[in-house]
């Protein structure tokens, strides 16, 4: 039984950072809308989560880098590096590791916009990829893809989006000791409502306030499920963004409401995360 | 003992991070960004040639600075300036330059916004 248990937790452990990688998405407001050509995205942020359960502890701090860049006024390329850092402890002693996770790129495409005097609204699909670049802590040591479809709508002040997306874990089938977490699938709404700082239109406030769902399907070790992990989380997610013409700060909580998790798993936890984008 | 050094060497690590990510956003606030608020505003620059044009689908102040950075690579325009609340961008031209409106007009929809009416 104990080792049983010794094993789910090695599981869990392997695969949660490597979760918390694949999902960790920034502020979903106006992923709807491409930027305009030969402009220019840099994002930075930092991101914090914690899970424990009676017998290990983890906290992870990532870093993720984004330069996001409009090549065309309907095509947008977005890089990702992810700096990671995780503790570990188990058995009364901890393990720290620091490193570079996998390099993600994403192309979104501009399906359909339609600007009027009193609203906007726009669609955009995504198409993105994986390398296994990252070190070994880090890295999922497999291809994946992933698709994505965004939809934004504002009117006036307030501003609504949807955002659904699908994860091929693994696509490559060329896995780390057998052991590929599952596919995910996600589903995003937020809502936010622009204050004018001042009245002027250099500066505005955006409460926001996000819905996430995430569907994870349990991960896969030579072929077969494995016990004990995926499941599905519902994040009710407050947040805030400060935007100047060149500079937006964001800051968001994902705090879990609701869960069903696949056999015995430590219980979802809020995740923190705080972020500077520059517009040149 | 491992556990409180390891806490100590995760602080220093997390103080490193800060003060680095504060000397970029510094660098960067500095160098990188145009703000869109340069120069003189528009309609007050005398003896040179003043737009202004509608624009729609301009939500926040962080989408006009995309709009103003297309109008000021145009080598006839001096200055450009966008307002997402007045729904307008006001250009500025060169002394003696010359411009076609379906160039502004063009350059709106590489924004991804919408022309509306020249209204001066």
């Amino acid at each position: 039984m104990r080792h049983l248990q010794l094993i789910t937790v090695a599981i869990i452990t392997c695969l949660s950072p490597l979760a918390g990688i694949s999902h960790a998405g920034g502020i979903s407001v106006d992923a709807g809308l491409t930027p305009a050509e030969n402009r220019w995205i840099l994002r930075a942020q930092a991101r914090y989560m914690q899970r424990s359960d009676e017998m290990s502890e983890m906290t992870m701090y990532m870093f993720p880098v984004v330069l996001a860049y409009g090549v065309r006024s309907d095509l947008t390329l977005m890089v990702r590096q992810i700096i990671a850092r995780r503790s570990m402890t188990m058995g009364g002693s901890t393990e720290t590791k620091s490193g570079l996770a996998d390099f993600f790129a994403l192309v979104k495409y501009k399906a359909y916009r339609r600007n009027t005097r009193h609203h906007t609204f726009g669609i955009a699909p995504t198409l993105a990829f994986e390398m296994p670049t990252g070190g070994d802590t880090f890295s999922s040591d497999t291809w994946d893809l992933a698709g994505g479809l965004f939809f934004s709508w504002r009117s006036g002040p307030w501003a609504s989006d949807v955002n659904m997306a699908y994860r091929w874990n693994g696509v490559d089938d060329r896995d780390k000791d057998g052991l590929v977490p599952g596919d995910v699938s996600s589903l995003d709404a937020a809502f936010s409502y622009q204050y004018s700082i001042g009245g002027s239109a250099y500066s505005s406030l955006f409460p926001v306030l996000e819905l996430n769902y995430e569907d994870a399907r349990a991960a896969r070790l030579d072929g077969d499920d494995v016990d004990n992990t995926g499941g599905a989380v519902l994040y009710v997610s407050p947040g805030i963004k400060y935007t100047t013409a060149s500079v937006i700060l964001e800051g968001l909580v994902r705090i879990p409401a609701s869960w069903e998790q696949n056999g015995t798993q430590p219980d979802p936890d809020p995740k923190v995360l705080a972020g500077i984008r520059f517009l040149f | 003992m491992g556990s409180g050094v390891a806490m100590k060497v995760e602080t220093y690590a997390v103080r490193r991070f800060a003060l680095l990510l504060v000397l970029c956003v510094m660098l960067l606030s500095e160098f990188g960004c145009s703000t869109g608020r340069s120069g003189a505003p528009a309609h007050t620059t005398e003896g040179l040639e003043v737009r202004a044009y509608e624009v729609f689908g301009m939500g926040c102040p962080g989408c006009h600075g995309g709009l103003e950075k297309l109008l000021n690579e145009i080598p006839a325009v001096e200055t450009s300036e966008a307002n997402w609340k007045e729904k307008h961008v006001v250009v500025t031209l060169k002394p003696g330059a010359e411009l076609e409106d379906e160039v502004i007009f063009d350059l709106i929809r590489r924004a991804n916004f919408t022309p509306g009416e020249r209204l001066r």
